[in-house]
């Protein structure tokens, strides 16, 4: 054993020697192209604690695993430091993977692997109920009916129970359970980004509606006529740079509340983009992101 | 050991393999130097005067792919505008082990045919862009092997979707120890939007570059805080596959 540790420290030297140490990314904003979260220091007493948490939550969830690893990473893209455990079978194969924030508090937890499950398919119903008892489990307090839908990449069902502020949905943020077919657990998310400050005055939305117009008319020109609004809708929102290449490359975050102008395209334009999506700040109008779908 | 060294080591493996093919000479390691990897990027498509307005994310998932595949051990290049044509994807193809694609995709008609394939449109430079169907590429391919392929469009893994077949990628879903060989096979199910596609990718690749199996990587991508609710994607092929270029010589996942 000490001779490998040896000779993999010995061919680390040679790699290092022939590729170069990698210059520290300090706190530039994550840019497209380069990893998003790098491995940072972490002191034994942070170690301890967040593995101890990570082993409460995989005996709660049914993550398994015989030994565990731990990195503190710096994710530039999310825009937050959290503590990575992933868990590991006797065979060492990767079974679970746990963040942790550096509060202590959940972000994520994946049973890793494919295993829909050998029992009967369960109902929608029946997901919802199972994803309540797996958020229990994981300490996470879920109230009110939750959304529910079928998810091919999550093997079965994914329930949601949506983060609202003043009545107000917050996108992307809430609690997300995925279950297997058989209603055994996949995985479990929290998600709660900082909300920027409400503006003091909220525009209408007839006066969003008439500010999106008026940004497709200037930016589309004659292929404006090919699109028409289909839903405008009050939502928190991370800025991004979908209408502007000067904002950075990750999304934004902290949210901000907006009006989303939803636009759909007929005709010859729908054959490269089926819809987009105009997000103005509620306070004064100004574009600070949006979407498009191709 | 600490556990936080032995992933410190464990994160060592591909620059340490990577020094060993760099320095070797050895027939092996000239011919590992050389998997091919294609990244064929829509921007005209997108763009004035097509669409109207300009499409700043798509240039972003072009770095990214393009990076992440030269971090994956590919001789990686990406194409767009006039470089990106049917006729070019279609000449290519049989060298390429990894492929990475953004496009309008759709499961398209085939009038010679008279019937459907998966497929997606290539950029030309212009804005009449013709469909590539997954059963020109199969036929180019015929049957070659593939590493990891990423086809960043709408309906790509559509239960009916004809596109891992045309890269010789069963779809199954192999978890260790049962594995299909160096394979993954990637994309998005049904119509989905820009932004949540680009929090996918980013995940995607970074956690590939955190030597996380691309299964592991999927798992964890399919995670982001997306703006649409039922944002779906799904994959086949070999989860603990770590999607490093050429035929498996060893297991990257494996202790």
């Amino acid at each position: 054993m000490r001779t490998k540790l040896f000779m993999l420290l010995a061919l680390a030297g040679l790699a290092v020697a022939v590729i170069g140490v990698p210059a520290s990314q300090g706190a530039d904003p994550f840019v497209a192209g380069g990893p998003s979260s790098r491995t940072v220091a972490l002191d034994r007493t942070s170690s301890d604690r967040a593995l101890g948490r990570a082993l409460d939550l995989g005996r709660a969830l049914g993550l398994g695993g015989t030994r565990q690893t731990i990195a503190r990473l710096d994710d530039r893209f999310d825009h937050r430091v959290y503590d990575e455990v992933v868990s590991f079978d006797a065979h060492g194969r990767e079974v679970g993977l746990t963040r942790i924030d550096t509060n202590g508090a959940l972000l994520l937890a994946i049973r890793l692997g494919w295993a829909p499950g050998a029992g009967r398919p369960i109902t929608a119903v029946a997901a919802a109920g199972k994803a309540a008892a797996i958020a229990g489990a994981a300490r996470l307090a879920v109230g009110g009916t939750p959304e529910v839908h079928s998810s091919q990449g999550a093997g079965g069902w994914v329930v949601r129970w949506p983060r609202i502020v003043d009545g107000v949905p917050v996108r992307g943020d809430g609690v997300r359970v995925a279950i297997w077919s058989d209603g055994s657990f996949h995985a479990v998310t929290r998600e709660e980004r900082p909300l920027a400050g409400r503006p003091t005055t909220v525009m209408t939305s007839e006066a969003a509606r008439s500010i999106a117009l008026r940004i497709l008319a200037a930016r589309f020109g004659a292929s404006a006529d090919a699109l028409g609004v289909n839903a405008v809708e009050q939502a928190w929102v991370a800025p991004n740079d979908t209408w502007d290449p000067a904002r950075p490359d990750a999304p934004d975050g902290t949210l901000r509340l907006a009006w989303i102008i939803r636009l759909e395209s007929t005709g010859s334009l729908a054959e490269r983009m089926r819809m987009l999506e105009f997000w103005l700040d509620a306070g004064d109008g100004a574009l600070i992101g949006g979407d498009i779908a191709e | 050991m600490p556990v936080s060294r032995i992933r410190w080591l464990r994160q060592l493996i591909p620059p340490l393999l990577a020094a060993t093919l760099l320095t070797a000479g050895s027939a092996a390691g000239i011919r590992a130097a050389t998997y091919q990897a294609s990244i064929d990027v829509n921007t005209t498509g997108f763009n004035p005067p097509c669409d109207g307005d300009a499409n700043y994310i798509v240039p972003k998932m072009q770095k990214a792919a393009t990076a992440a595949y030269t971090r994956l051990g590919h001789v990686a290049t990406s194409r767009t505008g006039s470089s990106f044509t049917r006729a070019g994807t279609l000449g290519r193809t049989v060298n390429d082990w990894g492929y990475y694609v953004h496009s309008h995709g759709d499961y398209y008609w085939n009038s010679t045919d008279a019937r459907r394939y998966t497929g997606f449109r290539e950029d030309s430079g212009d804005c009449s862009q013709a469909v590539i169907f997954s059963k020109d590429i199969k036929a180019k391919r015929s049957g070659r092997q593939s590493n990891l392929v990423f086809v960043s469009t709408c309906h790509a893994s559509d239960s009916n979707t004809t596109l891992p077949d045309a890269f010789a990628i069963a779809k199954t879903k192999s978890i260790s120890p049962a594995n299909q060989g160096p394979e993954f096979y990637v994309g998005y199910i049904g119509v989905r939007w820009d932004s949540d596609e680009w929090i996918f990718e980013q995940r995607f690749w970074n956690a590939l570059a955190n030597n996380q199996s691309a299964g592991a990587a999927f798992d964890i991508a399919m995670q982001g805080n997306f703006n649409d609710a039922s944002f779906d994607a799904d994959w086949w092929g070999t989860y603990s596959y770590g999607g490093v270029a050429g035929p498996w010589t060893v297991c990257p996942t494996c202790s």
